[in-house]
């Protein structure tokens, strides 16, 4: 009974308080009543850029500190080396001569008996451009002789080159022909010409010879017709010092340029040019000629070009050079340049005189050729030798060789200067995306304000939205100019940072803006950097670069999503 | 001023209604012996009261400080209604910035209690299983909003977690009374069973106000107890008779844990008492695992500049600063023994007889206190009527759990001595209509009571 009634109190006090009220459906099959719309704000970049770091990393050749506490960029180029062996050279050649017997019996020449015959003549050297040679000394070459004997007797020869000597030995050969019955009777021999050295007497490039030959009798006569034919081929005849009248001739150096990579992605912003004013750019060349032979350089034309006029060739012009003249394009006269006197001829390694023309903003247009942006700087030049006396001399290691030096100390101003590049770029799925907000703040203590914009192309390369939208400045239909990401820092006369200034940019994209773009595959970002706008060079100039100065860049993104439950 | 004070109070009041555990309706039940359990000096209408397996006492009790269900439900959906639909935007605009969602139960095992004399000793085992689970609104923000709203702030996760304990309680109880006072106390040994702790000190998300930098914390370990786990956290519960009754009646993980309660009779008809109940701890020994991981992240965007100058192909690269994070926190793993303290508890109330003899009616107020990972608080105001020994009615209005309706009924009935039946709740509101309500207890069962403690007073006539 007691525990009937337990059971009853506890059932109904248990139906009463835990089931009366809940309905089972009610905790099932939940589901949201709206879409879920999170939205994630995350940072992405955090950078500062320190100018000396950068230079740090980059081609020192080309960037230095200079003495006045701002980095300068220097671009050296060899516009081009002509060696010795492309001003002088031996052509191949040869010489040949058809010699009879003097003396000879009416009768059979009787065996036991000899005929000597001996003959001098001189071999006429081929040289080009009317040079002389008074002297050379050989590294290399070959003498390829060749007899032939049409006598009917035994014949023994010695051909002798007086001037081809070689440790005061003059070059003689001896060679026997042996007559056994037939004719003609030929031998040949290849000499080594390395280490001989060949005048010419008189600077006449005539090297003399002597031939003696003896008919040793077989008993047979000795006709008229019959000789001793002589051939000798040289080729590849190389020297280690030429000495003589080098001539006169004019060689056309390749044309050369000086390319300018920090310009290299410059375009022109809207429909101004870049204005870059740099206060001391300057170019040398400096000729280095090692050749002992008077020479004149000569210019025909010096001109830049951008990257966005190829074809608009803007000449330079200067006093630097006298006599030689730029009329525009088109120079006249020409320069006689330092040369190797003689007396160094001997010397270990080959004696270097250098002509250095210098342009810079006073004598010369170099300052306006900076501006607008040139990719390259180009030259067309000539050599032209004139030989005198006959110690004109050549070394195998001389070389004349043209190098060219820009210089652009960053120091001065820049406007309306626009870097471009092109990015393949991948952005999230529009599926789950409602906007998207770019953050940007920059921090400058480079004297230079920066806009930014960007273009996303779609797969057919077409823009379909840029990153700043919302100017009134639009060339088909996207904004040009951009957004200014960072404002220039502000310094005093003397070049000492009076405050960095930071800059603070929404970049909005709704879900009309992200659907165009998020297909996008490529960005193309151009920043045009702005340096303060000046009128009266050099006072107003204050951009300079140093390796203090700094940019913190920092870019934050939100994206709001939505999803359906 | 007055009226300044009365807002003062006011604030203060509701600031701190926060959650916690009281049964103010039961501590008001002086007729049924499981009121000692809420207060330990209380002196029982009966010399004996047994309680058999079960059936004295079986207790349960389920709360979300949160939100209550009506705060979420927007109506039937889905194909042919057969779906429910919740709006979470509702369920974050109504969370407080802490969140307890909590269920357990204890179940009385056996109770004997006895008078000697003016005194009284009892005994008990009872089983208890408590779950909970903290979680901070800034945690539900960040999932279902994303940190976007938490911009310039730092989102703060160091209350989340998860506590569950399964222990018995084999208590010694002593309730002396005095003219002018009553003292009780309760010894209890605890026989811990399993155990998951979490030890949450610092785990924050910040997002920065302009850029959105993010920083990030995490100091917390979870420790277990009681069950099998390895270091993958894969938990082998028991598989047979054998290893469930090792599990039931392993006495590895010893603890203690005592109730002092002090009875001021002030007048002769007002008494005011001070409660401070469940001051202990278990210690952890068997299968234990700790799974700890620390550490912090701060980023603030990649530094491309020096990969640019470097000409590091990697400069976006996101997977970079993926090992740069897994690199910042540690994971570790060890079988340390560790310790739980129990939730201490604090009653401080004062009961006032409106009426005595046959009809005995009193009046009741309770301010309650105790401490999980925050301080929670509760107040309640109460009217208890007795006719005799042989009935006994309690009703309660209670503040708690961010609610000011919470209306508790208890009631016992002793038709058929020595059978004693009571059923007692805080919350009778959450009966009829459960959606509407965050919390709901109850408390049942069947005493074997003897004897009168004391003697109504005769009537004057």
């Amino acid at each position: 009974m007691i525990l009937r009634i337990s059971l009853k109190f506890l059932f109904f006090v248990g139906v009463v308080f835990l089931t009366s009220c809940i309905k089972q459906e009610d905790f099932k099959n939940f589901k949201l009543n709206s879409t879920y719309d999170p939205s994630f704000s995350i940072p992405i970049i955090n950078s500062t850029l320190r100018v000396a770091d950068a230079v740090a990393k980059a081609d020192t050749q080309n960037v230095y500190l200079n003495s006045e506490g701002y980095y300068t960029i220097v671009y050296k180029d060899t516009v081009f080396t002509l060696p010795a062996n492309d001003l002088i050279s031996f052509p191949n050649q040869s010489f040949s001569t058809s010699l009879p017997a003097t003396g000879a019996p009416a009768a059979n020449l009787p065996s036991g008996s000899t005929l000597s015959t001996t003959t001098s003549g001189g071999y006429s050297l081929v040289l080009f451009n009317g040079m002389t040679l008074n002297y050379a000394e050989l590294s290399a070459g070959n003498m390829q002789f060749s007899f032939t004997s049409t006598f009917q007797h035994d014949v023994t020869i010695v051909f002798t080159f007086s001037s081809v000597v070689k440790n005061n030995v003059a070059l003689s050969r001896s060679y026997n022909l042996v007559y056994n019955g037939t004719s003609p009777v030929r031998v040949t021999d290849n000499i080594d010409l390395s280490g001989y050295t060949i005048s010419s007497s008189g600077g006449t490039n005539n090297i003399p010879y002597t031939v003696r030959f003896d008919l040793n009798g077989k008993g047979n006569p000795v006709l008229a017709s019959e000789r001793l034919n002589i051939l000798a081929d040289l080729s590849n005849l190389k020297y280690k010092t030429w000495v003589g009248n080098a001539g006169e001739f004019t060689i056309p150096l390749p044309e050369g340029s000086v390319q300018l990579g920090v310009f290299n992605q410059a375009i022109p912003i809207s429909d101004s040019l870049p204005d870059i004013r740099l206060v001391k750019p300057s170019l040398t060349l400096s000729l280095i000629n090692s050749f002992g032979i008077p020479s004149y350089f000569k210019i025909s034309k010096l001109y830049s070009t951008t990257a966005y006029e190829p074809t608009n060739l803007k000449p330079i012009t200067t006093t630097a050079f006298l006599p030689l003249v730029s009329n525009g394009l088109n120079w006249s006269g020409e320069r006689l340049i330092g040369y190797a006197p003689f007396s160094t001829i001997s010397n270990t390694t080959p004696t270097s005189v250098t002509t250095t023309f210098d342009l810079n903003n006073t004598n010369s247009n170099i300052t306006d050729i900076v501006n607008p942006a040139p990719k390259f700087l180009t030259y067309e030049t000539s050599l032209k030798v004139k030989g005198d006396g006959n110690t004109n001399f050549i070394r195998s290691d001389s070389k004349f060789s043209v190098f060219s030096k820009i210089e652009l100390p960053l120091y001065g101003y820049i406007s309306l200067y626009g870097l471009a590049d092109t990015f393949n770029i991948s952005l999230p799925d529009k599926g789950n995306v409602t906007a998207v907000t770019i953050r940007l703040f920059t921090d400058n203590s480079i004297p230079i304000k920066l806009n930014l914009q960007a273009y996303f192309l779609d797969s057919l390369g077409k823009t379909v939205d840029s990153l700043v939208n919302n100017s009134t400045t639009t060339v088909a239909g996207f904004n040009t100019s951009g957004a200014v990401v960072a404002q220039p820092a502000i310094y005093d006369a003397n070049g000492n940072l009076i405050a960095s200034q930071t800059e603070f940019k929404d970049f909005v994209y709704d879900s009309p803006r992200y659907t165009k773009i998020y297909n996008c595959k490529k960005m193309i970002l151009k920043g045009d950097m702005i340096s303060s706008k000046v009128s009266t060079p050099p006072q107003n100039y204050n951009f300079k670069i140093t390796p203090k100065m700094t940019m913190t860049f920092k870019l934050s993104m939100k994206v709001d999503l939505s999803l359906k439950p | 001023m007055k009226k300044h004070l009365l807002s003062i109070f006011l604030v203060g009041v509701t600031l701190s209604l926060a959650v916690g555990q009281a049964e103010y309706t039961l501590g008001y039940m002086r007729g049924v012996y499981q009121s000692t359990y809420v207060n330990p000096a209380n002196v029982p209408n009966y010399k004996v009261s047994v309680g058999l397996p079960i059936l004295s006492s079986f207790q349960a009790q389920i709360l979300n400080s949160g939100f209550v269900y009506n705060d979420v439900y927007a109506g039937r959906g889905g194909k042919n209604g057969d779906s429910t639909l919740i709006d979470l935007n509702k369920l974050v605009s109504r969370m407080k910035d802490k969140n307890l969602f909590q269920f357990g139960t204890n179940i009385d095992l056996f109770h004997v209690h006895v008078k000697l004399r003016n005194s009284f000793i009892s005994f008990n085992v009872t089983e208890h299983v408590d779950y909970r689970m903290n979680l901070t609104k800034d945690l539900i923000t960040f999932g279902w909003k994303g940190n976007s709203s938490l911009v310039g702030k730092t989102a703060d996760f160091t209350n989340l977690g998860v506590d569950m304990t399964h222990w018995r309680e084999f208590s010694l109880g002593f309730v002396k009374e005095e003219m002018k006072y009553d003292i009780g106390i309760r010894l209890k040994f605890l026989q811990g069973l399993s155990n998951v702790q979490t030890v949450n000190k610092n785990t924050s998300l910040g997002t920065g106000t302009t850029m959105y930098e993010l920083s990030t914390n995490a100091d917390v370990v979870i420790n277990t107890a009681g069950i099998k786990a390895d270091s993958n956290a894969s938990f082998q519960t028991p598989r047979n008779g054998s290893e469930a009754a090792k599990y039931l009646f392993s006495f590895d993980n010893p603890g203690g844990a005592i109730d002092l309660a002090y009875t001021r009779k002030i007048l002769k008809k007002l008494k005011v008492t001070l409660a401070v109940n469940n001051i202990g701890f278990i210690s952890w020994n068997s299968n234990t695992s700790n799974y700890s991981f620390k550490g912090n992240y701060d980023f603030s965007g990649m530094d491309v500049a020096k990969r640019l100058i470097n000409a590091d192909t990697t400069v976006f690269s996101v997977a970079a600063y993926g090992d740069s994070v897994r690199s910042s926190y540690k994971y570790k793993y060890s079988q340390n023994t560790y310790m739980t303290w129990m939730v201490p508890q604090l009653y401080l109330s004062g009961s006032y007889e409106l009426l005595t003899g046959m009809n005995t009616v009193r009046a009741h107020g309770t301010f309650f206190m105790d401490y999980y990972r925050t301080v929670w608080t509760g107040y309640a105001l109460g009217v208890s009527y007795e006719l005799g020994k042989t009935f006994g009615l309690t009703a309660t209005y209670s503040a708690r759990y961010n609610r000011w309706d919470n209306i508790g009924v208890g009631i016992s009935l002793r038709l058929l001595p020595p059978l004693q039946f009571y059923a007692v709740t805080d919350n009778v509101m959450a009966i009829f209509k459960p959606y509407d309500h965050n919390f709901f207890n109850v408390r049942v069962g069947m005493n074997l009571v003897f004897g009168n403690n004391k003697e109504p007073d005769k009537q004057p006539y």
